[in-house]
């Protein structure tokens, strides 16, 4: 049986009318990877980039988990700070003992 | 009902994967449809992680996930031992919502409920979270 899926985050820039930077994911996007995809995207943002474009065409599987990706980073180039969705889960550093009612399952 | 497939493995998000692929060898070669495997992936995929991050919370535990056949529908079992957590009594998201005012998360449960034909939480004899998710069709003709 195979074991963890990678999944690859490979950035390119190009120059249209305006700069636009390409995300472009391979592979499986699920709850072990998404955070990894918000923080590029945060990155990204704070070094400059405004016109983002995804490219999911070589993304085999996306759970729940890539939509909130999705929405995070949507949120990210309009210049918002969405919350962490890991201090949601988890509480701070995986450390939550109790189920809170802020509690969002996805 | 044909013999169960069954993965007993640590509770992990990286495991995912392997949950994923584990149920979907058990359906294709049961001669299943594409398109509703990947239906049950995506949904034993969400009970999977929520198990993970709202089961168990980080800590240490184990998923077991046990793939059968009945006929044409495709039954996936997953058990657990993390605190009682019953997604199917969340409450039903409002996907209309713009993407302002919609909160991070909510859709994994929304996705199970939408891809499965059943959806059924029980605690076991011993204590166990069972969830059930119940695909019918799924089988093509032999």
């Amino acid at each position: 049986m195979k074991a963890w899926y990678q999944m690859a985050i490979v950035i390119h820039q190009v120059q249209a009318r305006v700069p636009v930077t390409i995300m472009q994911l391979h592979g499986e996007l699920d709850a072990s990877h998404y955070l990894d995809v918000i923080a590029q995207a945060r990155e990204l943002y704070a070094a400059g980039t405004r016109h983002l474009l995804l490219d999911l065409s070589d993304l085999s599987f996306m759970a729940s988990s890539g939509l909130v990706a999705l929405h995070s980073i949507a949120l990210i180039m309009r210049g918002e700070n969405p919350p962490d969705p890991a201090q949601e889960a988890w509480g701070v550093a995986g450390s939550r003992t109790a189920r809170s009612s802020t509690h969002n399952p996805r | 009902m044909d013999g169960p497939s069954y993965l007993r493995i640590a509770a992990d998000l990286k495991n995912l994967a392997t949950i994923r692929h584990f149920v979907e060898g058990v359906a294709r070669r049961g001669n299943g449809n594409p398109q509703a495997i990947t239906d049950v992936l995506i949904a034993t995929n969400e009970a999977a992680t929520n198990v993970i991050l709202h089961g168990y919370q980080g800590q240490p535990g184990v998923i077991e996930v046990e793939v059968a056949y009945d006929q044409d529908t495709l039954v996936v079992y997953l058990r657990d031992r993390a605190p009682r957590f019953d997604p199917t009594s969340t409450p039903a998201l409002d996907v209309r919502l713009p993407l302002e005012q919609r909160p991070l998360g909510g859709m994994g449960v929304h996705m199970m409920r939408q891809l499965a034909d059943e959806l059924i939480y029980r605690t076991t004899d011993d204590g166990r979270n069972e969830l059930v998710l119940v695909k019918k069709g799924v089988r093509e003709s032999r």
